[in-house]
């Protein structure tokens, strides 16, 4: 494990996020767009599967979970170069590691249910549905406050 | 398959909290962690790790070990340090503010001076 960090930190791409500026910058700013996609699609789709509004489903899907996939896999891919930068400090905090295993959670639970119920849960009933939802939305949450608060208690 | 998904999230939820609530406080984004007033420490750099997110050096203070939190790349460049002014063995003076808990031995610099040359991390702060 320490070896595979230590790999991670003397990667080409973690020597030249450590020492780039405006690099650095766009890889944050990068990561936070992934989590506004991921985010701000996740939590009106879920309200509306939870019975905000009561307006159809499918359609709202339809927009909702592409713009939340592509958001995880941009805030994914700058985050795994992010914490490749300083890779030992951050596997030590248990806020990171508490991050990642939430975010394996959610990714593999959408993943999961996608795959049994089609990329919009057409074929799920509501009740699965809102109770997904409801996981969902708790989690992603969750994931955001703790990878805010990396920057406070490092 | 359902409840033995729905268990280990749970665990795995309370597990993340539990984390959480047992992390010990060591903040290092703004000020709100630090005293508010300034500390001025003099040592021997131990050992450099620059770069983003922020540089750290470990100072050794009259057998004391202090970590100091320095800039990020652009920082310490405006402030006008080079590569190899903070270095380890070199002698420096640290003006900033310490964590408010006084057992960390952890502060944030705001100006540094070497060999009787001062450089300004944060010049809008004294």
């Amino acid at each position: 494990m320490e070896g595979l960090l230590a790999a991670l930190e003397g990667s080409g791409l973690a020597t030249w996020a450590r020492g780039a500026r405006w690099g650095y910058a766009a890889l944050s700013g990068a990561h936070v767009l992934g989590i506004a996609l991921l985010v701000g699609a996740m939590v009106p789709l879920n309200l509306v599967r939870l019975g905000l509004g009561r307006v159809p489903q499918e359609p709202i899907a339809r927009v909702l979970v592409p713009a939340a996939g592509v958001g995880l896999a941009l805030a994914a891919a700058t985050g795994a170069v992010l914490f490749a930068v300083r890779a030992s400090e951050y596997a030590a905090l248990a806020v990171v590691q508490a991050k990642l295993i939430l975010v394996a959670l959610g990714t593999a639970s959408a993943l999961v249910l996608h795959a049994a119920y089609g990329w919009f849960m057409e074929r799920a009933g509501a009740r699965r549905r809102a109770i997904h939802a409801g996981v969902s939305l708790v989690l992603w949450l969750m994931v955001l406050a703790l990878g805010r608060l990396i920057a406070f208690v490092g | 398959m359902t409840m033995t998904r729905r268990t280990t999230l749970a665990t795995a939820l309370a597990t993340g909290l539990g984390l959480v609530l047992a992390t010990p406080a060591l903040a290092h984004h703004g000020w709100a962690w630090t005293t508010g007033g300034n500390i001025v420490l003099t040592g021997i750099i131990r050992s450099v790790s620059l770069g983003n997110p922020h540089g750290v050096l470990e100072v050794d203070a009259e057998g004391e070990l202090w970590t100091v939190e320095v800039g990020q790349p652009w920082r310490n460049a405006r402030a006008g340090l080079v590569d190899g002014d903070l270095a380890e063995g070199v002698e420096v003076t640290i003006e900033g503010e310490p964590s408010a808990d006084p057992d960390e031995r952890l502060m944030k610099a705001e100006r540094i001076t070497i060999a009787g040359k001062v450089y300004e991390l944060y010049p809008a702060r004294s």
